[in-house]
């Protein structure tokens, strides 16, 4: 493109505004009277306008409710941060651990870290939990994430087999929280013991 | 070149929480500070749509989006006290958002961007009752999705930022802590970029 053309930068951040108002009109001007700065600009236009015909993100209500659920779980923790007050926390964090029980498991129940085993300490240190059975003491640093965990069992025909546990850890080791499902009247609790 | 399009992206969400008064935001932020949980509920509701959106655009990944939000609102909870009466809350919780997606990019490390695979793009076949126009913004969505993941992360972030979170050029300097000119530059390099693999990949009347 030669000199006497607008520069393609010029052009990306005309067609969105993004020029002061003197060089704007100026741009303007030079394309009234320049078919291929205008068709540059038009081609522009067009990959902008696709951009922001891009997809919304993929994340379903159900999704956002888990979200904010699992960070009310996490803040609720005693030792996650210091309210000056507590008061009104009871009724959500209850809400919070129902929503996550019953929405969230199956988002949280994946493996969250995807780092490299390879990677040095520091650079995974975000993602202390990732060292199964520890529960690293909270700093303003630490990401923390409610993760729910299934005892391994056999596999059974019935919805809720009895065994069947999940359990959120939080980051105070003093904190667990079980959920068990109820079982059937007359069901055992635990597989008959053979001698 | 037409581009036969209409935006479909909604923004609405996105602006209604933009245009909340910024007394709107301090009043639900020192409510927050001094313990209504119900504060900081709001808050994210009112946020998480930017937030999922922003680290889903920047990550390219569901699952590290999700982690990303996650992250973004502990951290954010834990700084209240660093908010600034007056701040764009917004900003103020994109620049968290972003700094989160960067610790977890570093850590993921690079991912390469197939740009020429075609095979995986939506076909009819894999949606028999959706009309060709869907399959093809389908497929066009696609293709610009990944353009988006090859560009470099800077320059990804400004681009989100700018064009898709709707904020301005100095709103996007103040959030990712540079100079105007320097958005301004990376913008335009991104837009460039954006254009050229479009060129490359989608026809002019927009069929991939």
């Amino acid at each position: 493109m030669n000199a006497a053309h607008v520069a393609p930068e010029d052009l990306a951040l005309w067609v969105e505004g993004d020029l002061p108002e003197a060089q704007a009109a100026g741009v303007a001007s030079h394309l009234a009277a320049c078919p291929a700065c205008r068709a540059e600009a038009e081609a522009i236009r067009a990959s902008q306008a696709w951009l922001k015909e891009g997809e919304e993100p993929p994340f379903s209500p159900e999704e956002r409710t888990a979200l904010r659920a699992a960070v009310l779980l996490e803040l609720a923790s005693p030792r996650a941060q210091a309210w000056p007050s507590r008061s009104g926390w009871g009724a959500l964090l209850a809400a919070a651990a129902l929503v996550v029980l019953t929405l969230g498991l199956p988002l949280l129940r994946r493996e969250p870290a995807r780092v490299p085993p390879s990677l040095p300490a520091a650079a995974a240190a975000p993602a202390p939990e990732a060292q199964a059975g520890l529960n690293p003491p909270l700093t303003p640093t630490t990401p923390i994430r409610v993760r729910a965990s299934r005892q391994p069992q056999p596999l059974a025909s019935a919805p809720s087999p009895p065994g069947i546990r999940m359990e959120f850890r939080s980051p105070d080791p003093n904190i667990r929280i079980l959920w068990l499902p109820r079982t059937p009247a007359g069901a055992p609790s635990d597989p008959p013991r053979t001698s | 070149m037409d581009s036969g399009v209409t935006h479909a992206i909604n923004l609405a969400p996105v602006m209604e929480a933009q245009d909340r008064s910024g007394g709107a935001w301090d009043a639900l932020v020192d409510r927050a500070r001094v313990g209504d949980s119900q504060a900081f509920d709001e808050l994210m509701g009112l946020t998480e749509s930017r937030v999922l959106g922003l680290a889903w655009r920047i990550l390219q990944d569901r699952d590290l989006a999700r982690d990303a939000a996650q992250d973004t609102f502990l951290r954010a909870f834990r700084s209240l006290h660093t908010y600034r009466t007056g701040e764009a809350f917004p900003a103020w919780l994109c620049a968290i958002a972003v700094n989160v997606c960067r610790d977890l990019l570093r850590r993921r490390g690079p991912r390469p961007v197939d740009l020429e695979d075609l095979d995986h793009l939506p076909h009819a076949q894999d949606h028999p009752s959706a009309p060709e126009e869907a399959i093809l913004r389908s497929q066009r969505r696609t293709l610009v999705q990944r353009a988006l993941g090859a560009l470099p992360e800077g320059e990804r972030t400004a681009l989100v930022l700018r064009d898709l979170q709707g904020f301005s050029t100095e709103d996007v300097a103040r959030v990712l802590g540079v100079r105007p000119v320097t958005i301004r530059t990376q913008v335009a390099s991104a837009r460039l970029k954006l254009r050229a693999a479009c060129e490359r990949l989608i026809q002019p009347g927009g069929q991939p």
